[in-house]
């Protein structure tokens, strides 16, 4: 599914005194199959960005197609349009109302409409999927855990299959642990489903190894739109967005900046490792 | 939608009628109150019309914001005029059908409850909270009500809770919306349907509402008795209320204008009820 953002511009409180322009003429494509994380300072827009691409919000100005489709034509039925392209809010465990955890991830299916069959097949692989043990079906979701919570609720959305998932900050607030199991759950999804997702973030140490491009929002506009491994390249100007670059890549950048001869393009501790190891090897078989 | 209501709300701002003494502009809006209803007079509310409109200028509120404050409470006043108007059946009689009758008096009492209410709000709900921020009102109440401290009176509680209550409209309506929001990306269906399933479709919203209003309520309080809090004795404060000369200037302005509206009464001119 193809997302294009035509020239989107959004107010928040036009007419009072506190007028806001939060996206301020945004234009950006997104390709079928796309895994994007989407970065920014807080307050820069992002959360205000997401709401668009399902019909949250709805432009002040400019025009978002799916799949060369205007959103908010008069022929465009917006809650198809939330069953293909599912958002998870940010901090969505506030959204759960249902008496056990199991309904309350069956909401999105049952307003799609499904069999009874269905539903209970997508509520317990999304279960699965978010690592919820199958005994807390019957529970109350105000019991769980904060980080249990939180699960319920992505499951919810996961639940629907839509063919683009976006999740706002979905591991604000988890512990390290939690943190990347979720993502890497979400890289799966990306894998095994074909579907395009998107991740908002603070974090760009997060984002460089999960996502294959990455959206840096600034002031209510795109700054960047680039492939991971060039988004590093100039570091400066990231750390004068206030956004942070990978420790590993500092490392590989301060071990330049003295000389060393080596490649700065680095931004996951994984392939650091490889890089650190075949270069001492290959220093060692020199050596020998 | 929600982001619609404005009544209530404090805009902030330098003009002179932001600056005055809460305490005065209660005072002041109290004895406006009490005049508005007295007169009767239609020449009198005219001038007091255009007074409204003065203050609304030097109090620097976009005209714009003041309609929109008007436009929930026009059904009322249309309400309440056509009622009044069936209610006074003296005076010359221009029409009737079987108990209905109406009158010169009946159309000018419409006319003077439609003035009236309209004036009120703009009067009190408009240029009395939109110049005024929450904190400084329910300050002033609190003074206002605190010689009756001697006799059980709990100003500063009720002053308390009305600070609270008022602090969290706001993030009530904008926590109504973002869950609403979520809901919606989940598909949920709050505009077709028949009465009994859009009554229940309100459930979505409003168990995550309670449950995080009765959260908030718990921290609130929490947060309050860590920094133990205490009620209203022998406390201090950062801002003390304390009326100058614009305090003075207002106060003889009102009651001079008043008092001539007022004695319109007693004059033979103008049209009244
Ligand atoms: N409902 C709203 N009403 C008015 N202004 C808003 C509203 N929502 C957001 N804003 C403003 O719009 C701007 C962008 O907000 P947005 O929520 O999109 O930021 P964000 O990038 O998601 O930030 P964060 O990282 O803190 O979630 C902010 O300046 C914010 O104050
Ligand atoms: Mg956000």
């Amino acid at each position: 599914m193809k997302i294009e953002i035509q020239n989107l511009t959004h107010t928040y409180g036009a007419g009072t005194p506190f007028v806001k322009n939060a996206l301020d003429d945004v234009s950006i494509t997104i390709e079928d199959h796309d895994f994007i994380g989407l970065i920014g300072h807080t307050g820069s827009g992002k959360s205000t960005l997401v709401q668009h691409l399902n019909g949250i919000l709805k432009p002040t100005s400019g025009r978002i197609l799916i799949d060369g489709r205007d959103m908010w034509d008069k022929n465009t039925n917006i809650r198809e349009v939330r069953f293909k392209i599912g958002l998870v809010f940010q901090y969505p465990e506030h959204q759960l109302f249902e008496e056990t955890v199991y309904r309350d991830i069956a909401f999105g299916p049952t307003n799609m409409g499904l069999s009874e069959e269905e539903i209970r097949e997508r509520v317990l692989s999304a279960m699965e999927f978010v690592g919820l043990e199958q005994d807390l079906l019957d529970k109350s979701p105000f019991d769980l855990s904060g980080g249990q919570k939180r699960r319920v609720a992505i499951a919810g959305v996961i639940a629907m299959r839509p063919e683009v998932l976006v999740l706002d900050e979905p591991t604000a607030g988890l512990d390290p642990k939690a943190r990347d199991d979720l993502l890497k759950q979400i890289k799966k999804y990306y894998k095994e489903n074909r579907s395009t997702v998107i991740i908002v973030s603070h974090s760009m140490e997060d984002m460089a190894k999960t996502v294959d491009k990455i959206i840096v929002v600034k002031g209510g506009k795109i700054e960047r739109f680039l492939p991971v491994g060039e988004i590093f390249a100039d570091a400066e100007s990231l750390s004068s967005m206030s956004l942070d670059i990978p420790t590993i890549t500092k490392v590989f950048k301060k071990l330049k900046d003295r000389g060393v001869d080596i490649e700065t393009n680095v931004y996951t501790v994984k392939y650091a490792y490889e890089l650190m190891r075949s270069r001492l090897l290959g220093e060692v078989r020199q050596d020998a | 939608m929600l982001k619609d209501i404005t009544l209530g709300q404090f805009f902030p701002g330098t003009s002179p009628i932001h600056r005055l003494d809460p305490r005065v502009k209660l005072l002041l809006a109290l004895i406006f109150i009490v005049v508005l209803f007295v007169i009767n007079n239609l020449v009198a509310y005219i001038i007091m019309g255009v007074l409204l409109a003065v203050v609304v200028k030097i109090s620097q509120i976009p005209l714009g914001l003041v309609l929109k404050g008007l436009k929930p409470i026009f059904v009322v006043v249309i309400i309440t005029a056509i009622l009044n108007i069936f209610y006074n059946t003296t005076g010359e009689v221009l029409w009737e059908w079987g108990f209905l009758r109406v009158t010169t008096n009946g159309i000018m009492l419409g006319i003077f409850m439609a003035i009236r209410i309209v004036y009120l709000i703009i009067g009190v709900a408009i240029i009395l909270t939109y110049t005024t921020s929450p904190i400084l009102l329910t300050d002033a109440v609190e003074n206002v009500f605190s010689p009756f401290k001697r006799f059980g009176f709990p100003a500063h509680e009720i002053a308390m809770m009305m600070t609270i209550a008022i602090r969290f409209i706001p993030t009530l309506v904008e926590e109504t919306e973002k869950i609403i929001n979520a809901q919606k990306a989940r598909g949920a269906d709050f505009e077709t349907g028949s009465i009994l399933k859009r009554a229940k479709a309100l459930v979505p919203i409003l168990v995550p509402l309670f449950v995080s209003a009765f959260k908030r309520a718990d921290e609130l309080a929490i947060a309050m008795e860590c920094r133990c809090y205490q009620g209203g004795e022998n406390r201090t404060r950062m801002r003390v209320l304390q009326t100058s000369r614009i305090d003075y200037v207002a106060i003889v302005i009102t009651v001079l204008v008043c008092a001539a509206l007022v004695s319109m009464n007693f004059m033979e001119f103008g049209w009244r009820a």
